[in-house]
């Protein structure tokens, strides 16, 4: 995962093609959990942040 | 003057508009707070900064978001997401590729339903709470699953020594999901007194 800090929490296992929906379950969660779910969800939906231009 | 906007919304700085020695500029001190977050730095910050970029926090944590997607795919399928230049792009795109497709996902869990058997040592509660996992999945989908058809299933997959129950519940026409899972429970309990009964 992209932090090294412990607290955070963690995918158990990367995506692959048979286990989509539980990764993306874990993914949510720890998108939700560093405020970042916002940025990665379609522009129409409630929780999303608006549209920003990549770096 | 002491830069100019791009149309992408990143300013460019003209080089002798530093900012004064000893003063962070609000943007660098938030890129600064973020590095030090200890997530990961993708270079592009840092490519940034010394671009004299200005780039908003915003920015900075869709780049991160996009890290962390990245960092959670095999690395075969990584090297396709690099082209997605935002995290929103990114997850629009294994959802695409990946997520099952509404059909797809109906005609597996019908089966599911339809096959699904008790194990040997399953007391009935739980396989009933199988089967109504599979229900809750197809209603998330908008599949309504009627009683008369979850009662079939769930007959059907029973173990083979509830059978006299299963035709007490056939004599029955006011047979229900629930009203078979109390027979069964009660079958249970029987059971259970007969073994009693035996060793005492």
């Amino acid at each position: 995962m992209a932090s090294a800090d412990k607290d955070l929490p963690r995918a158990t296992v990367k995506l692959d093609v048979d286990i989509c929906t539980s990764w993306s379950h874990e993914m949510e969660y720890l998108l939700r959990f560093q405020r970042l779910w916002g940025l990665v969800v379609p522009l129409d939906h409630p929780e999303a942040e608006g549209q920003i231009t990549s770096l | 003057m002491t830069g100019m906007q791009l149309r992408s919304g990143l300013q460019l700085r003209a080089p002798g508009s530093m900012v004064p020695h000893g003063v962070t500029s609000r943007d660098d001190a938030s890129i600064k707070i973020e590095k030090t977050a200890g997530d990961a730095a993708t270079g592009q910050e840092d490519e940034a900064l010394l671009s004299g970029r200005a780039v908003s926090p915003q920015q900075i944590r869709a780049e991160r978001a996009r890290v962390v997607i990245i960092l959670n795919v095999r690395a075969h399928h990584s090297a396709k997401l690099r082209r997605q230049l935002t995290a929103r792009d990114m997850w629009a795109s294994l959802r695409e590729e990946f997520h099952p497709r509404k059909r797809s996902r109906e005609i597996t869990m019908r089966r599911q339903l339809n096959s699904l058997g008790m194990g040997s040592n399953e007391s009935p509660s739980r396989y009933f709470n199988r089967d109504w996992d599979i229900v809750s999945l197809l209603q998330y989908i908008g599949i309504v699953v009627d009683d008369g058809w979850l009662l079939g299933a769930l007959l059907s997959g029973l173990s083979v020594k509830y059978e006299r129950t299963m035709e007490l519940m056939e004599e029955r026409d006011d047979i229900t999901v629930r009203k078979a899972l109390a027979m069964l429970r009660a079958a249970d309990a029987r059971a259970e007194r007969r073994v009693l009964r035996k060793k005492a």
